[in-house]
């Protein structure tokens, strides 16, 4: 449907100010002389309550299909119309936003002739906008109530046994042999100190009876199509491939310790071990006496990696500590750089580590401690950057506080699910009031796949998932303009003339979304856009030979006729 | 006309970054040529080489494409394959006897009200240097 007919204009003169560099009446004049105008009001503040009132009184009276609104800019108060005009009956996409105030009144106030002429052109560019635009009819979605997360640990069996009790049948697909993912390898957690393999037990047995979650073990993601509310999900591993599907998926693919190789003597010497392998020492109840060297920040916080890790300092406070008190007779020094323990319980545990009688020395990444030894590691000197002194430790074993990386899977599931990944791997979430959303509508991101976090965070994150997961799929459609793509503002999704298609499938390729198919129409190929996937970038419209797929917010029409008006 | 007093710049700005920083220059009061007008749009590579065309067949002196950091676009680095796109425009461009001078791009400049500014007023003091007229 085309608004060519019946518009209606409104210019807002924003309390008057836009008077003194602008001639309202040219522009009222210019506006009733477009073609399919039949009324133009003016008001002096559309935006405040009273304005508000008048702007539906008018509507409401005149009937008009579009509406040309000129004042300020469409950042300003668009979404406000829009959302307005869509109240009363209109179409919010049947709205032209003409800024007239920040583009021209205001950066042209020197020159009041000048800012006139310019609103007349640039009321005659949204007028040629308005007028060519095509109303597009929105999509009806069905949305699966079914859910499928990969990978099972603390994040994933949280979120999945979270959705399986909102009643959302789970896929939880697991590529080891048995769930828990780091968790398994854990003795102690902070800041509880709750045993690892207990609270596996528990989050085990939340899963395991429930008729609700399918598990799939050694199983991994093979390919992914569809969108929100209905994935179709490739699974490989196990008796075979098999196709879920899935109303939404749940990325908690976790990470892994750098496994640090050349630092410290890693490696060589015997005795200098990850903080990952400490773990297991701990966890087989090996003999831990003697004296013990953490050195902090081995692998993170340098220029190629630097980002703090965020668990190191308070896994090490936590093992520090637990070595001192099971074995009185043992020494623990601490080689930090800064200590991060941020909030109530972890700067207690960095108290009670002291209490437990953990040395704490402090080195500069300009001199970092030397690890010494023959075979076997003897020694470590450390210039203590607060005393100025260097000190050499008699040693029997050194423990390094690696940083946590992405996982390395996480680039594939990026690319099949057009997901972003920050410059270290780790999957972005949309923005800071949906943090728990990645930004393909419909897949959610939890735990350590998204930065590193405790075991305590990664479940709140799952669980988090979960309720953002249930909210989405309570109903049984939806409609595709709900899933704003770009911070909560839907992209005009992009159209197809399929007569004018010849299927060539440069939009295809094209297509940073990966929004648009080819499908049998008329006993050919032509090319069909999803509705929720595309975000109308344009990308594809500019590459058809033919013209036949246009974005609706600015299609090739309203765009050359726009440019006749610029300097008319 | 090309070579009246203040050349006619048509830009096409990304809603996300420029159209912000077009906001800003005016809340900040700043002056800007007078001759530019704006086009609004959900991202750079809504631009079609037929549109610039169209541009300077219209009379107008210069076509500015203003998007966001290239790695930086909402849509998934459209606007990367947008510059690829307009670069080979801009070759095209002197095949047509248009200096490519006169299609600027600019990715990432836009979001701040005095770089905006700055962008607009060199774009437009390299049209002004250019030879007035057709070229032979």
């Amino acid at each position: 449907m085309s608004l060519k007919e019946r518009i209606g204009a409104f210019l807002c003169t924003c309390g008057k100010t836009l008077g003194r560099s602008l001639s309202i009446e040219d522009l009222k004049s210019q506006a009733l002389r477009l073609p399919g105008v039949f009324f133009c009001q003016v008001h002096d503040a559309l935006c405040q309550e009273d304005g508000q009132a008048f702007l539906k009184e008018q509507i409401q009276s005149f009937h008009p299909d579009g509406v040309l609104l000129a004042g300020c800019s469409p950042r300003g108060h668009g979404a406000l119309f829009q959302r307005l005009i869509s109240q009363w009956g209109l179409d919010g996409e049947a709205l032209e936003v003409v800024d007239i105030r920040e583009g021209c009144a205001w950066v042209h106030a020197d020159n009041p002739d000048v800012a006139s002429a310019k609103a007349q052109n640039l009321l005659r560019m949204g007028w040629a906008k308005l007028s060519r635009k095509e109303l597009s009819r929105d999509a009806s979605i069905p949305l699966l109530k079914s859910a499928l997360v990969v990978g099972s640990g603390p994040a994933g069996m949280a979120a999945a046994s979270a959705m399986a009790g909102q009643g959302l049948r789970v896929y939880l697909v697991e590529k080891d042999g048995t769930m828990g993912g780091w968790l398994r390898r854990l003795s102690f957690l902070y800041p509880s100190g709750d045993e690892g393999a207990n609270i596996l037990q528990r989050l085990k047995q939340e899963i395991e009876p429930s008729l609700l979650i399918t598990v799939f073990l050694e199983h991994e993601i093979a390919g992914a199509r569809g969108y929100v509310g209905n994935f179709q999900v490739h699974l490989r591993g196990g008796e075979g491939p098999k196709t879920i599907r899935a109303g939404a998926v749940v990325l908690a693919t976790g990470a892994q310790p750098l496994v640090p190789q050349g630092l410290f003597n890693y490696g060589e010497l015997k005795g200098v071990m990850a903080q990952e392998e400490l773990e297991s020492q701990l966890l087989r109840g090996q003999n831990l006496g003697g004296t013990t060297a953490f050195i902090q920040c081995a692998g993170s916080r340098i220029p190629q990696r630097p980002y703090c890790s965020s668990i190191c300092c308070p896994v090490a406070l936590k093992n520090a500590r637990l070595i001192r008190l099971r074995w009185p007779q043992s020494r623990v020094f601490l080689l930090y750089r800064d200590m991060m323990a941020p909030g109530v319980d972890l700067e207690h545990l960095y108290h009670q580590a002291m209490d437990a009688g953990v040395r704490f020395l402090r080195y500069s990444p300009e001199h970092p401690p030397l690890v010494e030894g023959m075979d076997c590691v003897q020694r470590v000197k450390v210039l203590d950057s607060l005393s100025g002194r260097e000190t050499a430790l008699e040693i029997d074993r050194v423990v390094l506080s690696t940083p946590l990386l992405a996982n390395p899977q996480n680039a594939e599931l990026a690319g099949m699910l057009s997901l972003l990944t920050d410059d270290y791997g780790f999957f972005c979430d949309r923005n800071l009031l949906e943090p728990n959303r990645t930004v393909t509508p419909g897949v959610y991101v939890c735990g350590t796949s998204r930065w590193p976090c405790s075991v305590q965070e990664a479940i709140l994150q799952g669980q988090a998932v979960a309720a953002s997961v249930a909210a989405l799929l309570r109903a049984q459609r939806a409609k595709a303009s709900d899933f704003g793509v770009l911070d909560g503002v839907k992209g005009w999704p992009a159209v197809v003339n399929e007569s004018a298609c010849s299927g060539c499938g440069n939009c295809f390729q094209a297509c940073p979304m990966k929004a648009i198919g080819l499908q049998p129409f008329d006993g050919r190929r032509v090319a069909r856009v999803n509705k929720v996937r595309c975000t109308g970038c344009g990308t594809c419209a500019t590459l058809c030979s033919g013209g036949a797929i246009q974005t609706q917010s600015l299609s090739d029409s309203m765009a050359i006729k726009m440019i006749q008006e610029a300097f008319k | 006309m090309r070579g009246s007093m203040e050349p006619k710049v048509l830009i096409f700005a990304c809603d996300w970054c420029p159209g912000l920083g077009s906001d800003r220059a005016g809340q900040d009061r700043l002056s800007l040529p007078s001759g530019f007008r704006l086009v609004r749009l959900d991202c750079a590579a809504q631009v079609s080489g037929e549109w610039v065309i169209k541009a300077f067949s219209e009379g107008i002196d210069g076509v500015m494409v203003m998007g966001c950091h290239l790695d930086a676009c909402r849509h998934q680095g459209a606007n990367h394959r947008a510059h690829k796109k307009l670069e080979t425009l801009r070759w095209l461009l002197d095949g047509l006897r248009i200096e490519p001078e006169r299609l600027c791009l600019s990715w990432g400049m836009g979001r701040e009200a005095l770089p905006f500014q700055a962008e607009v007023q060199k774009f437009v003091s390299t049209l002004k240097l250019l030879k007035t007229g057709e070229k032979a």
